[in-house]
């Protein structure tokens, strides 16, 4: 045996028995001196015990704990314990560890499956309900300061709003062309496979023109603007909170609404309408590509056929939803971010809401929107 | 007096920040079981010169040496080794914010030390109560608690396995009067029983009297390093006025004479 190793070895001394604690006794050799105190105590004694820690040289809290509750569970077992060649540092240690003694173990009150389940879905109901109220009030609050700007216009933080169109709308027009470009080809691709059974391959620009402008322009890039931005703006947000940012603004007397939120909701507001339209272009041209390559269209042909197919009507109802995709995605993210509290987690649990929440907004206000264009008859 | 074996040494210490010199041709001992404090003014680099024997800032010139070993130049395996001996107390306290107080202070036990789960489920609360905390503290986040107590929370948790260095980075800051007075009595029963070594940035003039065996001041890049009595008598514009000022005679008005 190692002897660093804890251990309590058994000297015979005439009638007496003395038990010597040996070793290290510290956190590193927690495991085993846990182990060698257990089964210690599994063992018979006589009444009278006598420890002797004269060999006990290296210990520290760990040690002296564990060698402190072995003697206490003697002593409850009616045994009488008697301590010799303890130093004064041991002493010191476990009178100070006597008043430390960890409480007893609280219990908890067993409760059925079909309780716990049913609380969990009373929680679960709640904190969805009270969300939908502070969304609202939220929306509220962004709704009241934009008119109270627009009444004072020295209020408008023209610099902060451009800075940020650049950082959420141009730095965006790369990945936003390429994903464009994808979609377009993949669109001309699959709808040119359907159409060419009825012979009527040439509608697959009407398809391809109509749908990107209508709504795939549109929804992919409001679906990556809620992923890139979207979730940019809570994460820092959620750490201002967290820096007591925030508290710093409002006891600065300023409001955090107009200082950080509104820029970035009117900055997305008046972005989204120029990405979209970089998105339709950059489909179209996707879309023109693969028409032009497969079906043996010439490039003026296909512009000439889409200013056919496509009514001004609509480009206007892809353009129209912009700015209240932009509006969604800058409102849920800045409400996300304010109700951070205080963990690195829950910058985590915000972020991924922003985005989930953002393009959950974006598809439901898009159905809602086709179905208002298509009643008012665009 | 002449001590061998330092448990840390540090010798010519660089280090830089752009352009920025922090620390120019340093030299510091600190020697096992004294109590050690660091003092200077804002931005002369204290907590930078904790960072450097820590191995978090980078060294631009010189070695330090942390119990005979090169902390910034360790394999991982021997830094892991060499991090098992010291516990550090960060000045915001750098809880782990996803984790409760207890699973906080459990951390290094059971991932460091292989402590079992029941053990260091005990040594967790009786650190706690080591720093004046509550039982019901033990089941809070740390977003939950008050600045002095996120300060107590982070030290039990530097406790955790006892280790031989103790880092503490403005440990009373924060702290009322008397639970500044009993965290001081708690580190010296610790020097004294476990021949524990602490390393404290502080600015606590009564910390200082009470607690520190030397203090290195740091001024223009260099450490001026001694007992107390010693720097008292230092006629540096700044040690002078550091000491002697008003807050310095009412807290140090004793040793004055």
């Amino acid at each position: 045996m190692p002897t660093h190793s804890p251990r309590i070895e058994k000297f015979s001394q005439k009638e007496m028995v003395i038990f010597k604690p040996q070793g290290l006794w510290v956190a590193k050799t927690a495991r085993e001196a846990d182990f060698v105190c257990a089964n210690f105590l599994l063992k018979d004694f006589p009444n009278h015990l006598v420890f002797d820690l004269a060999d006990l040289q290296t210990f520290d809290t760990t040690g002296i704990w564990l060698l402190h509750r072995t003697f206490q569970a003697l002593k409850q077992k009616g045994h009488h314990i008697e301590l010799q060649n303890e130093n004064e540092a041991f002493l010191t240690l476990s009178s100070r560890l006597e008043t430390y003694q960890p409480s007893p173990e609280k219990t908890y009150r067993q409760v059925s499956i079909l309780e716990e389940k049913l609380v969990e879905l009373g929680k679960a109901s709640v904190s969805i309900a009270l969300l939908t109220r502070d969304l609202i009030i939220f929306l509220g609050q962004v709704t009241v300061t934009l008119f109270f700007i627009f009444l004072h216009p020295k209020r408008f933080r023209f610099t902060s709003i451009v800075a940020h169109m650049e950082r959420f709308g141009v730095n965006a027009v790369p990945i936003i062309i390429v994903m464009s470009i994808a979609l377009g080809l993949v669109l001309a691709y699959q709808g040119e496979e359907q159409l060419r059974r009825f012979g009527a391959e040439i509608y697959t620009i009407n398809l391809v023109s109509i749908s990107v402008l209508r709504e795939v322009g549109i929804l992919i890039t409001a679906i990556l603007i809620a992923g890139r931005t979207g979730s940019s703006i809570t994460a820092q947000l959620g750490i201002m909170k967290i820096n007591q940012e925030i508290d710093a603004l409002n006891t600065l007397g300023l409001s955090p609404m107009e200082v950080l939120i509104i820029p970035r909701v009117l900055a997305l507001i008046f972005i989204m309408p120029l990405l979209a339209f970089v998105s339709d272009i950059a489909g179209l041209i996707g879309g023109g590509i693969m028409v032009i390559f497969s079906l043996d269209v010439s490039p003026q042909l296909y512009i000439h056929r889409v200013g056919e197919a496509v009514t001004m009507g609509s480009f206007w109802v892809g353009m129209l939803k912009a700015p209240f995709f932009g509006a969604i995605i800058g409102i849920v993210s800045c409400f996300e971010g304010m109700r951070v509290e205080g963990t690195a987690e829950s910058v985590g649990i915000g972020t991924t809401r922003s985005v989930v929440e953002g393009i959950f907004f974006v598809t439901l206000a898009d159905a809602l929107l086709s179905i208002f264009f298509s009643k008012v008859g665009i | 007096m002449i001590r061998p074996d330092p448990i840390i040494s540090i010798h010519g210490l660089v280090t830089q920040f752009g352009d920025q010199v922090i620390h120019d041709n340093l030299d510091l001992d600190i020697f096992r079981g004294e109590i050690f404090g660091i003092v200077g003014g804002s931005g002369a680099g204290k907590s930078v010169l904790m960072g450097a024997i820590l191995g978090l800032v980078p060294l631009k010139h010189g070695i330090i040496r942390v119990l005979g070993k090169q902390a910034g130049t360790l394999e991982k395996i021997m830094k892991q080794h060499l991090q098992a001996h010291w516990g550090v107390l960060f000045q915001g306290g750098a809880l782990f914010s996803s984790l409760t107080v207890g699973e906080n202070i459990q951390l290094p036990m059971k991932d460091m030390e292989d402590m079992p789960k029941d053990l260091a489920r005990e040594m967790a609360f009786i650190k706690l109560k080591m720093v004046g905390l509550e039982e019901g503290d033990f089941f809070k986040y740390p977003s939950e608690l008050s600045g002095g107590m996120v300060k107590r929370a982070a030290l039990a948790r530097a406790l955790a396995v006892d280790p031989e260095i103790l880092f503490l980075d403005e440990p009373t800051a924060g702290l009322d009067p008397i639970s500044a007075a009993a965290f001081d009595d708690l580190i010296l029963t610790l020097r004294d029983n476990l021949n524990l070594t602490v390393v404290m940035v502080t600015h606590d003039l009564d910390s200082i009297k009470r607690l520190c065996d030397r203090v290195a001041v740091l001024v223009d890049k260099h450490a001026v390093v001694g007992t107390l009595d010693f720097l008292l008598k230092n006629d540096h514009p700044w040690i002078h006025e550091y000491f002697h000022g008003i807050r310095g005679q009412a807290a140090l008005a004793g040793l004055m004479e």
